[in-house]
């Protein structure tokens, strides 16, 4: 909106000078909008890596359904597996910023009612109570009848499958995003607490005679479609952040205060840490011993996902970020800020995200360790110490790094960190 | 545009949390409200192991003789502990952090069915569990809505089923272990008394405990269920849904902000000079409270009787005024938002 001051851009300058906080200058010369115009480059580069991982998966998943093989499923699931690295460091940028908290359902949606999507085995699916979508097996019927409603379902398109999200109201209703393609590539995990994954035959994508659990077809056009939505969705997102367009979300933060752009920097830390990976992904699984709340549920490649989010959030703290292709993107960041005005507080966060990052590597060894390996939904199981010391341990780094994050918040005069400001205004 | 904005989230956002920052009111002295709160919550904690201590008794009479009696005793019993656990249910802090000793109280929201699940793991297993087991085993077993399953789920309606040895013997050790819950929780109260009593922060900590629980009525026990919060009305968001006594519960948590967060909080409002607030909100939430009392006790059976259903709306209305004057009340006393375990989505 214009004000009056925008009359005069000379005096205006001088004002908004005037009026900076101490700490908007680092001992070095970094500036808040310096620091918030890196923030965006960082999420640039990650969306733009998570986009280049999912075209890599495209390329794999089209390679899988020309020949189903065990060799081409099998790179197909190491290349969704390396599809997640960037996208969950991308999640630091989620909370906070509505562009992309309001986008990230269609992708990363989770926990699913994976009957909506295909076959289940109804004696290991606990389907969410009162959800008229979660036994609809899209790729075996042509038509869905729910809410009163029949709908036409017979082409599965990428914009049928966006549309279907949430269908019927029920958030379990994820018909997108990496979990529906980690389910088609894995299917259910009825290993429970023991070791093992989800299990799925390639010859459920074999045509003709050879196809197993019917339907082969429109699975195959129901894997083709989601990949080609990821890759998509990402593109957009990706552009959202790129620098030298005149309406993208990147020119409408950098025109904010850079007071805003701070901010959203915490409140994406902060919550990532504390609510949604302390306490949606780790601590309710462990509590009650729930397998339905295990994040990559079906390919056991939860300890990655909490990883690769811890890393995401000292990404945004310490301006770095080692790109997919090997090479580090460094720039202006919230620890100078912080280092200039308060020292003491700086190396405190600065150490609880390095020992976060250590209980979650901890975390990730123990999944991927050579012999007897205990992947995250062992860790929860009743009666299993060592698991769940190791979860406490890093539930507990999270808590204390939060700590921190509000009082740098507090440092850096960033006051209003609840969700409700998070925005909607853009 | 490649993507559809989805329905946005902010319900499940939750209140943010709410912390002490230099507040020009709060910066005063408010030891004398955390003494009162003291009081009046380690009340509401003895009125809770004491209810949770008939419950176990009367599982165990029910298992000895089960008939009529002692079936209609048993699920009156657990009706009171389960209100008793409402009126305190507000506290988040001090030793109800411990061990998530709050889901073990109550596992909720439970939208994938985790309590039938575990509770029909111990039905078929060839002996009952022992306390012990079960305060080692998952939280969704631990507390009242595992016992509800077994006293009113569909999967227990012939009038022996509870009866039999299996499900006497889970009964029973789920009853035990939420009575050593109550009575640890009273003996730790007392522990933490000179902690509470001593350090300031627990003023804004309390604060934002009831101011908190006023959005979660609203918007988690409430909306959802109604279909108020953008989704369909779907009962089975409410919790207590399978005894369909959910809006006993909140009659019960309105009595408990009533009797225990009310005797600290007048005195901070008045102190600064907001006593006229205070008595709105404290008249605000005795209408809620005997609004409530009134009702019928469940709220998945009113979703298809309209009148039923706006009863339930014109409580949803008064609770939503309840909370508006909590946030007056938060700007009043100059809390500021922080991070929260409910931020996440």
């Amino acid at each position: 909106m214009p004000t009056p001051l925008a009359l005069r851009p000379l005096r205006r300058a001088v004002a908004l000078t005037a009026l900076l906080p101490l700490g908007a200058v680092a001992a070095d010369g970094a500036t808040s909008p310096q620091v918030v115009t890196h923030y965006a480059d960082l999420a640039q580069a990650t969306f733009q890596d998570a986009l280049t991982a999912a075209r890599t998966l495209d390329a794999r998943l089209d390679e899988l359904l020309e020949a189903p093989t065990a060799e081409t499923l099998a790179a197909a699931r190491q290349a969704w597996r390396r599809a997640r690295v960037p996208y969950q460091q991308s999640e630091a940028f989620r909370f906070g910023n509505p562009v992309v908290d309001d986008w990230e359902g269609q992708l990363n949606a989770w926990p699913l009612d994976e009957g909506l999507i295909d076959y289940v085995a109804a004696s290991d699916y606990q389907h969410e109570l009162g959800n008229a979508g979660a036994t609809a097996n899209l790729v075996a019927s042509t038509s869905l009848e729910i809410g009163g409603e029949t709908l036409d379902v017979s082409e599965l398109t990428p914009e049928l499958l966006a549309d279907l999200n949430e269908i019927g109201g029920s958030e379990a209703n994820v018909a997108t995003g990496y979990h529906a393609i980690e389910f088609l590539l894995w299917g259910q995990d009825r290993h429970g607490f023991e070791a093992g994954n989800g299990e799925r035959p390639v010859s459920d994508y074999l045509t003709g005679e050879a196809c197993t659990h019917g339907h082969c077809d429109r699975r195959r056009d129901y894997l083709d479609a989601v990949s080609d939505l990821l890759v998509s969705d990402l593109a957009w997102m990706a552009n959202q952040w790129a620098p030298g367009q005149d309406d993208n979300y990147r020119q409408a933060l950098l025109a904010e205060p850079a007071s805003e752009g701070l901010r959203r920097m915490l409140f994406g830390m902060g919550s990532l840490s504390l609510g949604e990976l302390a306490g949606e992904r780790m601590k309710v699984a462990l509590a009650a011993n729930s397998v339905e709340d295990e994040h990559d549920c079906f390919s056991d490649n939860t300890h990655n996902s909490h990883f690769y989010n811890g890393q995401g959030i000292q990404n945004v703290y310490t301006g770095n970020y080692e790109r997919l292709d090997g090479s580090t993107l460094s720039g202006p960041s919230l620890s100078d800020l912080v280092a200039a005005e308060d020292a003491e507080l700086d190396a405190t966060l600065s150490a609880q995200l390095e020992a976060t990052m250590g209980e979650l590597g901890e975390l990730k060894q123990a999944a991927e360790a050579d012999s007897s390996p205990m992947t995250f939904d062992m860790m929860i199981a009743p009666g299993n110490d060592t698991g769940a010391a190791l979860i406490n341990d890093a539930i507990l780094a999270l808590v204390n790094q939060t700590g921190s994050i509000e009082r740098v918040a507090g440092t850096l005069g960033v006051t209003h960190l609840q969700p409700d400001d998070a925005g909607h205004r853009f | 545009m490649p993507y559809r904005p989805l329905i946005q989230r902010l319900g499940r956002l939750g209140l943010a949390a709410l912390t002490l920052a230099g507040s020009p009111l709060l910066a005063e002295d408010s030891a004398d409200a955390r003494a009162r709160w003291h009081q009046a919550i380690g009340d509401r904690y003895a009125l809770l192991a004491e209810a949770g201590a008939r419950l176990e008794t009367s599982a165990h009479a029910y298992c000895e003789a089960p008939g009529r009696e002692h079936r209609a005793r048993l699920e009156d019993d657990w009706l009171d502990a389960y209100q008793a656990w409402q009126a305190v249910r507000f506290v988040d802090f001090g030793p109800i952090e411990q061990r998530s000793r709050a889901w073990q109280l109550q596992f909720w929201p439970d939208t994938k069915n985790l309590v039938g699940r575990k509770v029909q793991a111990w039905l078929r297993a060839d002996t009952p569990p022992s306390i012990e087991a079960i305060a080692d085993g998952s939280v969704a077993v631990q507390g009242f809505p595992a016992l509800e399953y077994l006293l009113f789920d569909e999967h227990l309606a012939s009038s022996e089923a509870l009866a039999a040895p299996q499900a006497c013997g889970l009964l029973q050790s789920v009853s035990g272990h939420l009575a050593d819950t109550g009575a640890a929780l009273v003996r730790d109260w007392q522990a933490f008394g000179d902690h509470y009593r001593g350090t300031d922060s627990y003023t804004a900590a309390t604060l934002q405990a009831g101011l908190q629980t006023l959005e979660s009525l609203e918007d988690k026990r409430l909306a959802e269920p109604l279909g108020m919060a953008g989704p369909p009305a779907n009962g089975y968001r409410a919790e207590a849904w399978r005894s369909g006594r959910s809006v006993r519960l909140i009659a019960a948590s309105l009595a408990g902000l009533q009797d225990s967060f009310l005797p600290g909080l007048r005195p901070l409002l008045a102190e600064g000079g907001q006593a006229e607030l205070a008595d709105d909100f404290a008249a605000t939430l005795d209408a809620a409270r005997q609004r409530a009392t009134a009702m019928a006790p469940g709220l998945a059976p009113s979703l298809d009787d309209p009148e039923a259903f706006a009863e339930l709306q014109g409580l949803y209305v008064e609770i939503g005024q309840l909370s508006w004057l909590g946030q007056r009340i938060a700007g009043q006393l100059g809390l500021v938002s922080g991070f929260n375990a409910s931020d996440g989505d």
